[in-house]
């Protein structure tokens, strides 16, 4: 403690006056007695005392109120420590992942509740100097809001709003809006990031160059069972007969065997049920053909495990509105039939020469062909040819064999054995990412381009052996995805709802909300309904990843400022106030009130 | 309270030689009409006391004789020291002594005794009296208020000097007796019958129970000697007892001599307690 006043300590010099003013008081009073006679016998043994201040209850009051008196005029106050301001960004992880629970009970706190409480006490111990942000990692990251501590109440609304929905974001995207969100400020301090996750990263890192960023980085992870079994892919294809065929995989992502039982549910009527028996990394495909008039198809795995967000999927078979593609090809392809085989896609031909963008459609598809125009439409390209500027081809390359997906979203294919031919090795551009791959040769390539979302095949699917397999209809649903989400009826968990809709709960949710339970969605103010599935391998994987490689660039020196000193005079004051009242007290004791007998003692009066 | 007063007498012994004017019972034997004895005629008795039941049976004039009554010099000695200064208000020991000799005067004029008040401690305003009859009260009073108390207690020549009188008497002593061991040696020379000593020892009750604590220091209101003392319990105890103690030996020693012994204390209501009190000492009658 320090005093801000040092000469007020001045008053100080009252407590040894009040012990003056007692020694005073209790010095022999002079008495005049008619005689000492008697009294010299009595007075003998006792008149050498020697004088001494007696602690009486009243003496220490007083030296009590004077002492703080005293100290509350020298303005005591806590010592100006220097203090460094931090600046905290909390990255939360929102992938589906972080709706696991560890356990594998029905109910309880969720890996994403256990982070957010993580979270809140980092924000409950925000001081006066600090500036704290909170940026999600999902889908999208998103940057929630920042401020000092003044902001905390509204961030921890925010953050209490988090819902676990959706693939792993973009951590490098996510790790620079937080560098963004701590240097807002004007002389802000150095940034602590603080990530908030349970490490099952889905390797979304759009390159291998490590993450640079400035600052200190800390993990906090959250989580500790691996072991899940989850549907990985679910989709429906219309037989010629009429009918559908209904395909679902399911992946054993834990490191132990599991054995669990899968249903087939159409319309709410159980359909046909397998058991899953599968080692450690297996996984098990299924078809099952249907008959026409079926309206939802869902699967169902029986039994809890720790994410049971992905032991459900669902598809809508019938219904929805279409929605037009304009396909360019020179030749006829198997691309088209794989396009046509996609639910409630019209497909609509037109040659190179005669290329005109049919402004009702909402997708187009380019074969060996690209526009010196792109449409204002989602755009898939297929075979860029030589010499097109938007994607300049180096070489063209054989025989490859995809190895690497590093966006999830293509993640539950099974390319493993195919073998992809007159691939144009392209200049990759910045706005693009690579979300297949063959070794270091993009396969797949997608990105956002003059507002619209863009996607480069760099294979040729009539020169590739994809024709017959079930992986084509699945490669070309997912890229198909990529470019227009509600494709096929169906939404992936922690997408935005595209217009409003009811949710499986009942719920009702406005266009832009976060889809966040897996299921069937009905439309509200139009007809047809949208599955909401996980059906993300990478997401249900719950194995612990190594972090992406990040430089964090150490900090500048923290700059030290003062605390503003806590003044305690007020209290001090206050003490001595309340003491005086007991001194007060203590003293007209005896003249306070009492209350009456009859209270005291309520015995009657016997009778005489 | 006059009345009352009034019906009250000094209780004067029979051994005193006093007046033929008053009404207290003498050892004299003179004629008169309430017989008690009888003696012999001789020339020049008054007619007027012959027995002549007597004359009638035996042929002999004989006088008849009785009790003859008689007034008492009375003699106040108040002790105006400075230790009788001492008390607030009614409760102060020398204003409890001067209405205590203004009833026992009064009691003394209203009998017909002859009364003189013989302040000691004092040069001024000397001595008031001797003097009888009621008509004496005024003046009494007068005196009795213009007492003040003052010096040391130098009693013992002045007590002398009155014992020397030819008149002898009743002497009652209104004192405080502190620092008058010389008082009482000279009380002695007052011996019975002739003289009659009534002592009042009149204390004030703060001198019984010290109301008093803490670290004080005693001044003697008199050698203005000083004393220092803690007082707490164990001292009040050894003082009270003291206080008991001398009280008892002063009794003893008036009894010792013939010489009537009364404490008094100056809260006891003159004439609801002190006057009924000294009736129950036989003081009063």
């Amino acid at each position: 403690v320090t005093f801000l006043l040092p000469l007020g300590l001045l008053g100080l010099l009252v407590v040894p006056l009040v012990g003056l003013l007692h020694l005073i008081r209790e010095r022999r009073r002079r008495l005049r007695v008619p005689s000492l006679e008697l009294w010299r016998p009595a007075a003998a043994p006792l008149q050498r005392r020697p004088r001494r201040l007696p602690l009486t209850l009243l003496l220490l009051l007083h030296l009590l109120v004077a002492a703080l008196l005293g100290l509350s005029l020298g303005r005591p106050a806590l010592p100006r420590t220097p203090f460094a301001p931090r600046s905290t960004v909390l990255v939360v992880d929102t992938s589906t992942s972080m709706a696991a629970r560890d356990g594998g009970r029905a109910s309880g706190a969720t890996r994403l509740d256990a982070a957010k409480e993580a979270a809140r006490q980092i924000l409950e111990s925000t001081r006066d100097g600090d500036t704290v942000a909170l940026v999600t990692l999902g889908a999208t990251p998103r940057f929630e809001g920042s401020g000092g501590p003044e902001a905390v109440s509204t961030l921890a609304g925010a953050l209490a709003a988090l819902r676990p929905a959706g693939p792993d974001g973009d951590l490098q995207a996510a790790l620079s809006l937080a560098t963004a969100a701590a240097a807002e400020r004007e002389g802000a301090p150095a940034p602590r990031i603080v990530v908030l996750t349970d490490s099952a990263f889905a390797g979304r890192a759009p390159s291998s160059a490590p993450i640079t960023m400035t600052g200190e980085l800390t993990w906090r992870t959250f989580g500790d069972t691996a072991d899940n079994v989850a549907i990985v892919a679910f989709a429906a294809r219309p037989l010629r007969s009429g009918g559908q065929q209904i395909y679902a995989r399911v992946a054993n992502l834990g490191a132990r065997p599991a054995s669990r039982r899968l249903a087939v549910v159409l319309d709410g009527a159980t359909v046909a049920q397998e058991t899953v028996r599968l080692e450690a990394g297996a996984e098990a495909e299924w078809s099952w053909p249907v008959g026409a008039g079926a309206r939802v198809a869902e699967a169902r795995l029986e039994g809890v495990d720790v994410a049971p967000v992905d032991d459900r999927v669902a598809a809508v078979l019938a219904g929805g509105a279409a929605m037009r593609v304009e396909l360019v090809s020179a030749a006829p392809t198997t691309l088209e039939r794989a396009l046509r085989a996609q639910p409630r896609l019209e497909v609509t031909l037109q040659t190179p020469e005669q290329y005109r963008h049919d402004p009702g459609a909402a997708l187009a598809v380019f074969v060996g062909f690209v526009p010196s125009e792109l449409p204002p439409v989602p755009t898939l390209i297929v075979a860029p040819p030589t010499g097109n500027v938007l994607a300049p081809v180096a070489e063209v390359e054989n025989d490859l064999r995809a190895d690497s997906t590093p966006d999830s979203r293509f993640a539950s294919i099974d390319l493993h054995g195919l073998r992809f031919s007159r691939v144009a090795r392209v200049e990759t551009p910045s706005w693009l990412s690579v979300a297949v791959a063959a070794e270091d040769t993009p396969l797949v390539l997608t990105g956002v381009f003059q507002g619209q979302p863009r996607a480069i095949w760099t294979f040729d699917p009539a020169g590739s052996d994809l024709a017959g397999r079930l992986a084509f209809p699945l490669l070309t649903a997912a890229t198909l995805r990529t470019l227009v989400p509600d494709v096929g009826g169906a939404l992936a968990l922690g997408a935005a709802a595209p217009t409003a809709l009811v949710a499986p709960s009942g719920a009702t949710l406005t266009p832009g909300s976060v889809l966040d339970e897996p299921g069937i969605y009905r439309g509200i103010g139009q007809e047809g309904e949208v599955a909401v599935n996980a059906l993300d391998a990478v997401e249900a994987n719950l194995q612990p990843r190594d972090p992406p490689a990040i430089v964090a660039e150490p900090p500048s020196r923290a700059v030290e400022v003062e605390r503003a000193a806590r003044e305690l005079w007020r209290p001090v004051l206050g003490g001595a106030l309340l003491l005086l009242l007991l001194e007060w007290l203590y003293t007209h004791r005896r003249s306070l009130p009492r209350p009456p007998l009859s209270r005291i003692s309520p015995r009657r009066r016997r009778p005489a | 309270m006059l009345r009352r007063l009034e019906r009250l007498a000094v209780n004067a012994s029979r051994g005193l030689r006093g007046g033929l004017a008053g009404t207290h019972r003498s050892m004299r034997r003179l004629p008169a009409q309430t017989v008690t004895d009888h003696r012999p005629y001789a020339s020049g008795d008054d007619l007027r006391y012959l027995d002549w039941n007597a004359y009638g049976r035996h042929d002999d004039l004989h006088l008849k004789l009785g009790e003859s009554e008689q007034d008492v010099r009375l003699t106040l000695v108040i002790d105006c020291s400075a230790s009788m200064d001492w008390g607030e208000g009614d409760l102060n020991k020398l204003h409890y002594a001067r209405m205590l000799a203004a009833a026992i005067g009064y009691i003394a004029l209203s009998n017909g005794d002859r009364l003189e008040v013989v302040p000691f401690g004092l040069t001024e305003p000397g001595t008031w009296g001797p003097a009888g009859g009621r008509h004496q009260t005024v003046g009494l009073m007068s005196y009795l208020e213009t007492l003040r108390a003052g010096g040391g207690a130098t009693a013992a020549d002045l007590l002398r000097r009155i014992a020397r009188r030819r008149q002898r008497g009743l002497v009652v002593v209104v004192s405080d007796l502190w620092h008058t061991s010389a008082l009482q040696e000279a009380l002695a020379v007052f011996e019975p019958p002739r003289w009659q000593v009534l002592l009042l020892h009149l204390l004030h009750p703060d001198e019984l129970r010290p109301p008093w604590s803490g670290e004080i220091e005693l001044e003697d209101s008199e050698s203005g000697e000083r004393l220092e003392l803690h007082a707490d319990a164990r001292g009040f105890e050894q003082y009270g007892a003291a206080v008991q103690r001398w009280r008892e030996e002063l009794a003893l020693a008036c009894g010792r001599r013939n010489m009537a012994y009364a404490p008094l204390t100056s809260d006891m209501v003159l004439e609801r307690a002190a006057v009924p009190y000294l009736k129950l000492r036989q003081v009063l009658r």
